[in-house]
């Protein structure tokens, strides 16, 4: 967290670009030249703050993107103090111990969901390779599909392929391998895509092919 | 899903009398198992069976491993070995 210093401003502006500067090793040398780009950061600083009269001469070149997650993330509490009174404070011990608490849970929080997603994508394969023959399994261990040959309906062989990812991920190819179509049906609940591949190739081969091509959009 | 049916690990394969329901979730799927020899474990499968096909749209399939064929099951079957149950499907 930059150190900020108590004062009070007329003209918000240059502060930010002075500490943002500091904080990014962003040169900012004119600011007609990249009111462009960083409009969009001056029009969200004027909507969250007060004093925003002034002129403002600067310029160079910046990431406002970056500039602007940067402060977003470390100046909070300027906007909050602008919009308090027009003074900034630092913040006491004690938000700065709950900021940190904070930012903690939610990386705990982060690391148990990617946690849990790794265990649901772990056991969705295993489900899936359960149901498939050993050269699907090779194909999909080495290419990342595996191929389904469907009688259909009128009688005719159809060939589909079912690629490892959540949408537009079953083609319908031919003998030569050449895509014919593409297919994007998926279960409504975010199941592991492993399920979605499983429930695709159940439904294909368990005559539910028509189903399927109306459900499914096409392209 | 409520049911008083146990759940059973994954990598476990339970006795030949017992019949196996894997319902897919976010969390990957959730195994059930009940015994055929006991008619009130075969009455809760029935009933997580329509919960899930008849209320909750679910498709059922009927499945054997290694890449046997499948077949959609639209009326519990008690005799059969293993259902996987797959939520309804949308267009991406």
């Amino acid at each position: 967290m930059p150190t900020v210093t108590p004062t009070t401003f007329t003209t918000p502006w240059p502060h930010w670009v002075q500490k943002v500067v500091t904080a990014t090793s962003v040169t900012i040398v004119d600011m007609p030249t990249i009111m462009s780009g960083a409009s969009i950061i001056w029009t969200n600083w004027c909507e969250h703050t007060v004093g925003t009269t002034g002129t403002i001469t600067a310029t160079g070149t910046c990431d406002t993107s970056v500039i602007w997650a940067n402060w977003a993330d470390t100046h909070v509490h300027i906007m909050d103090s602008y919009t308090a009174g027009n003074t900034i404070r630092q913040p006491t011990e004690a938000e700065v111990q709950q900021r940190l608490r904070d930012r903690e849970a939610a990386d705990q929080r982060r690391l148990q969901v990617e946690g849990e997603k790794a265990v649901a994508r772990d056991r969705a394969t295993v489900l899936l390779q359960g149901h498939l023959d050993a050269a699907q399994r090779h194909d999909l261990a080495n290419k990342g599909f595996f191929d389904l040959d469907v009688l259909s309906q009128d009688g005719s062989r159809k060939k589909y392929r079912i690629n490892r990812k959540w949408s537009q991920n079953i083609q319908q190819i031919d003998p030569n391998g050449r895509v014919l179509k593409t297919l994007c049906i998926h279960p409504r609940v975010q199941v592991p895509v492993e399920d979605s591949m499983l429930t695709q190739k159940l439904m294909l081969e368990s005559g539910l092919e028509q189903e399927l091509l109306r459900i499914a959009n096409h392209s | 899903m409520e049911t008083t049916l146990p759940k059973i690990e994954d990598n476990t394969t339970p006795p030949s009398s017992m019949g196996i329901l894997a319902i897919m979730g976010e969390n990957g799927d959730t195994k059930h198992i009940w015994d055929k020899t006991k008619p009130e474990e075969v009455e809760a499968a029935r009933v997580l069976f329509n919960t899930l096909v008849k209320d909750k749209k679910y498709l059922a399939f009927s499945v054997k491993p290694d890449g046997e064929k499948s077949t959609q099951i639209k009326e519990f079957d008690p005799n059969l070995e293993s259902y996987i149950f797959s939520p309804p499907l949308q267009g991406g």
